[in-house]
């Protein structure tokens, strides 16, 4: 077997970067024994390819495979299906470094290092994902390359894979688009991370500092017009229980109704704005999804609530699309009842007393809930409150605590307070956390909402009028709602300073901003077109080319675009029509000079000795026979690429002058 | 496995004869061609089946483009496989001499316009040689194992590459048409027995000195005339020594098969094998005496081909 590829040092050089590679894309998944393992191996094989080291013996093998089951099944429950089947994956990866004995093992190892791009993938599916995988593709391709032709310098390795990679594309868009895209098979594990902005619960007196992240959160694009920005209300998530310092999602809201065809909307207000909108949400692991005011969805796997969100019916791992329409400012369609009412009235007994002694003496000046409302919002705007995302912690009564003594905070800390006071006001209210305002992108047409934009405001019940928002964020910050939270946090307070790295925290920076978003834009069209790719789009995308779909027509379609790139290959691979080579001319003309000669030639007798022979007994065509005897030989006896075609016109010429003596 | 190699020896090499016909040079093109998918390249399409489950599981587009990817690049890798192997040309080659007991030296001419990578060739059940690059003509050494004495048709011979990927294999079976002539192994032969050339009648006289010039002393050997004893140096107690002598250029010799002392037939071919080298390395004229059959005396590089020629031939149930 063809073993030289192990002594090459380009090839160990590849297996090393291929696995680093790998391990940095999964570093967040795998486990830090993981790593130790792999180092090293990494380094066993290479000392002992610089014959610093001896062979593992029998012994040393069988232990370390031993010591990794054990971590692995020790490990297993706590890190859950899917990140011990990476870990495993990546441990044989490591292993495979010690077990390099033929040329087999050098595939398998190219194999797993496919399979671990693409594990890789589920844990980010974004451009910057998708190019590392390229990556580590084109130098998998080269290492097997290098094991099949160690002949090849690696430049030229490099090139070729690069082609193979090319040349395969049209192949691969036509079967990305063509193949019926099938709903999950089986239920497979979930993968627990997320960055979001959002928490189904929030304790604003337990935060000292809210993390601030530019992710993206979702886009949208409008059909039709826009909405004013302090529209721009993402309702994701309602929360109704209050327990004095923590919000949260009552049960209820779990439960879901099946979302209202689309049309009622505009039965039920013919006369107002409504808005339709595409979503692309990004993986959050979490069911909530977004939508203004009171959205109605009727995509498949969008349920409604009946607090009036949208959600998911499985947890959004890879980026979701689902079309919305919503009217303005419509909240309600059917009156509030009694249970719900008493659920948005609930207090825990007995605490913040001193509020609820304000909020009494309030209540005896303003009687209509309009009023105090505007009352509660005006004591926000005139005492000295202040918008911070790094506000002091708050005391046991947090309300009290927060409303008469700190008086700054960030969104949530005003929409629980406010609610709280409503609540004791006997006017029911909830608190609504999702997002608000978002960037345009003009030259796309779209919104960007990253999870800096999450936001948590307030509904309060208002016979007559139905659920209607109020925001008293707002009234200490306006500019948070008009212009969004860069501006408002402005030079005074370190905008994303988390994150170093984040381009939006340099966006002040014409320069950076412009780069910042043309990558918006080129994300945006990349989960827009590629990741949302589905059904309906495969769809859209099938009628636009065929006009009306049916099984023919696919039929068809698939065979013209596998004919086409049948071609293509061919002509790329250097398959061109074959014609006959000079020497298998020649050799056909030299059997019909036989077959004129009439003298048999006996096998193994060459063409040389066979014509001197002939010639011998006809002297009278000797100088013709020589003649074709010499082209002849000039033919046969040359390297292919040497032949030129004047050689054969000229045996040509040959074979017709001795045709002509017989 | 009978029905097998039944079926190999008849119906197969019948139908690979009929479609690549044995010919002294063959160059490799659609009809001759076989590819299939390797092992790996099995392992490597479950592997972009698993990747399009667990993508549609997840309903991940990335992951199911990354195992669409690797599907085309398996369909692409086919016919560059194929393309490596296409238009290489092998020729026969007959130079080169084989002894029995000796790996046999068989080479054959490559010859590619464009280059080819990681060619492997070989004879069915004999050992790989791989050329990792032709570029033009070059010649290639065969692997051939050891035979005994005779002429032997070889085997078709396996072409075969994996080149780029590993993902296919394309091979071809082809018959060059080779025949091989396995001389005697020679054993070196310390007595010269040879025969001094005869009258027109051809009659023999064996000769227990050979040539006229004295050469030198060496040490007896069992079986070697006491006349050539070199008495005068036994009784000095020197040991048993032999007279040496050397033929002058010019004066033909017979080998001749009765006059050599070995303990069997075989052994006594290989001697004659050893002295016919000796001989057409000094460029002496020689002709060679068996039982049957006799070659003239000549010398030169076509005598000794010849006369090792005959010595392969001679049948084995010769007396």
């Amino acid at each position: 077997m063809n073993k030289s590829w192990l002594a090459n040092q380009y090839s160990i050089v590849l297996m090393i970067f291929i696995h680093s590679f790998s391990l940095l894309l999964l570093w967040q998944e795998a486990a830090w024994w993981v790593a130790i393992i792999s180092i090293g191996t990494i380094s066993w094989r290479w000392l002992y390819f610089k014959g610093q080291v001896l062979k593992v013996n029998r012994w040393w093998h069988f232990s370390i495979v031993l010591s990794c089951i054990i971590l692995l099944t020790i490990t297993g429950p706590s890190h859950g299906l899917l990140l011990t089947m990476v870990n495993l994956l990546l441990v044989g990866f490591a292993l495979k470094f010690i077990e390099l004995y033929q040329q087999r093992d050098a595939f398998i190892l190219a194999l797993i290092s496919i399979l671990t791009a693409g594990v890789a993938l589920v844990f980010g599916s974004e451009i910057k994902h998708a190019i590392f995988n390229l990556i580590l593709l084109i130098a998998t391709l080269c290492l097997l390359i290098n094991i099949c032709a160690p002949a090849l310098k690696w430049r030229q390795q490099l090139t070729l894979s690069t082609k193979i990679f090319s040349v395969s594309l049209p192949l691969t868009a036509v079967l990305f688009l063509l193949m019926p895209q099938l709903s999950p098979l089986w239920q497979m594990p979930s993968i627990k991370q997320a960055t979001t902005g959002l928490s189904d619960n929030m304790s604003p007196g337990d935060i000292a500092s809210l993390t601030q992240s530019s992710e993206l959160a979702f886009s949208v694009t409008f059909d039709g017009e826009r909405p004013l920005p302090q529209e721009l209300y993402w309702r994701a998530l309602v929360m109704e229980s209050f327990d004095g310092r923590r919000w949260s999602q009552s049960p209820v809201s779990k439960l879901w109704q099946r979302s209202l065809a689309n049309n009622t909307l505009t039965e039920i207000s013919p006369t107002m704005k409504s808005f339709n909108y595409q979503i692309i949400a990004k993986p959050s692991n979490q069911q909530w999804l977004f939508g203004l005011a009171l959205p109605l969805s009727n995509d498949n796997g969008v349920r409604q609530s009946f607090d009036g969100t949208l959600f998911a019916t499985k947890p959004v791992v890879t980026p979701m699309q689902y079309t919305v329409s919503s009217v303005q400012g419509l909240m309600t369609l059917a009156p509030i009842n009694n249970r719900s009412r008493l659920r948005n009235l609930a207090l825990p007994e007995q605490t913040n007393l001193k509020t609820q002694q304000w909020v009494a003496e309030l209540r005896q000046r303003h009687e209509h809930p309009q009023a105090l409302i505007n009352a509660v919002l005006a004591y926000f705007r005139q005492q000295p409150f202040y918008y911070t995302l790094t506000p002091k912690l708050l005391g046991q009564d947090s309300i009290d605590d927060f409303l008469f003594n700190t008086r700054e905070g960030f969104c949530a800390h005003y929409a629980s307070a406010f609610s709280f006071v409503m609540r004791s006001a006997g006017i029911p209210s909830r608190v609504v956390a999702g997002y608000q305002g978002g960037e345009w992108n003009d030259e796309v047409g779209y919104l960007n909402v990253y999870q800096y934009d999450a936001h948590a405001w307030n509904e309060v019940w208002l016979d007559g009028q139905g659920w209607v928002r109020v925001d008293p964020t707002a009234q200490v910050s306006p500019e948070r709602v008009t212009q969004g939270l860069v501006s408002t946090l402005g030079a005074e307070q370190d905008f994303l300073s988390g994150s170093v790295l984040s381009l939006a925290r340099y966006q002040h920076s014409p320069w950076v901003n412009q780069l910042r978003v043309s990558l918006a834009n080129i994300e945006y069209l990349w989960s827009r077109w590629l990741l949302g790719y589905d059904k309906e789009a495969q769809n859209d995308l099938l009628e636009y080319l065929l006009g009306e779909v049916n099984a023919t027509k696919i039929m068809v379609l698939i065979l013209i675009c596998l004919c086409v790139i049948a071609l293509w290959l061919a002509w790329f691979s250097g398959f061109r029509l074959q014609r006959k080579t000079y020497q298998q001319k020649s050799d056909e003309l030299f059997n019909t000079v036989v077959a004129k000669l009439g003298v048999k030639r006996p096998t193994h007798l060459p063409a040389y000795s066979y014509l001197q022979q002939v010639a011998q007994q006809r002297p009278h065509i000797k100088r013709e026979i020589a003649l074709f005897s010499c082209c002849f030989n000039q033919i046969q006896y040359q390297q292919c690429a040497e032949i030129t075609r004047q050689d054969w016109l000229k045996l040509k010429q040959a074979a017709k002058e001795l045709f002509d003596k017989i | 496995m009978n029905i097998w190699s039944r079926f190999k020896q008849k119906t197969w090499s019948k139908w690979l004869d009929k479609r690549i016909p044995p010919a002294a040079k063959v160059k490799l093109h659609r009809h001759n061609i076989f590819i299939l998918p390797s092992r790996f390249g099995a392992y490597y399409c479950l592997g972009a089946i698993a990747l399009f489950l667990l993508g549609t599981n997840y309903q991940n587009n990335l992951i199911i483009l990354l195992s669409m990817l690797l599907i085309s690049i398996f369909a692409s890798t086919m016919l560059l496989c194929y393309q490596n192997l296409a238009g290489l040309s092998l020729q026969a080659n007959n130079q080169g001499e084989s002894f029995a007991e000796q790996p046999l030296k068989v080479s054959c001419l490559l010859d590619a316009e464009k280059p080819k990578y990681g060619i492997e060739l070989n004879y069915e059940n004999e050992e790989h040689t791989v050329i990792q690059q032709v570029a033009g003509q070059q010649y290639c050494a065969l692997r051939l194992g050891a035979k005994a004495r005779g002429q032997y048709q070889l085997d078709r011979i396996t072409v075969a590459s994996v080149f780029p990927l590993g993902l296919f294999r394309a091979w071809s079976h082809i018959d060059l048409n080779q025949q091989v002539i396995v001389y005697p192994n020679p054993l070196s032969y310390k007595q010269v027995a040879l025969i001094a050339a005869n009258d027109e009648q051809g009659k023999r006289h064996a000769l227990t000195q050979t040539g006229d010039h004295f050469s030198g002393l060496d040490s007896y050997h069992l079986g070697e005339s006491l006349k050539r004893v070199a008495w005068k140096q036994v009784a000095q107690g020197k040991g048993m020594l032999t007279k040496q002598f050397e033929q002058t250029i010019g004066e033909p010799n017979w080998l001749d098969y009765d006059q050599i002392v070995a303990k069997d037939k075989e052994e006594k071919l290989s001697y004659l094998s050893y002295l016919t080298i000796e001989l057409s390395k000094k460029n002496q004229p020689f002709g060679l005496v068996l039982p049957h059959s006799r070659v003239a005396v000549n010398r030169g590089e076509t005598q000794r081909q010849r006369v090792l020629t005959t010595l392969a031939l001679v049948r084995a149930d010769h007396e």
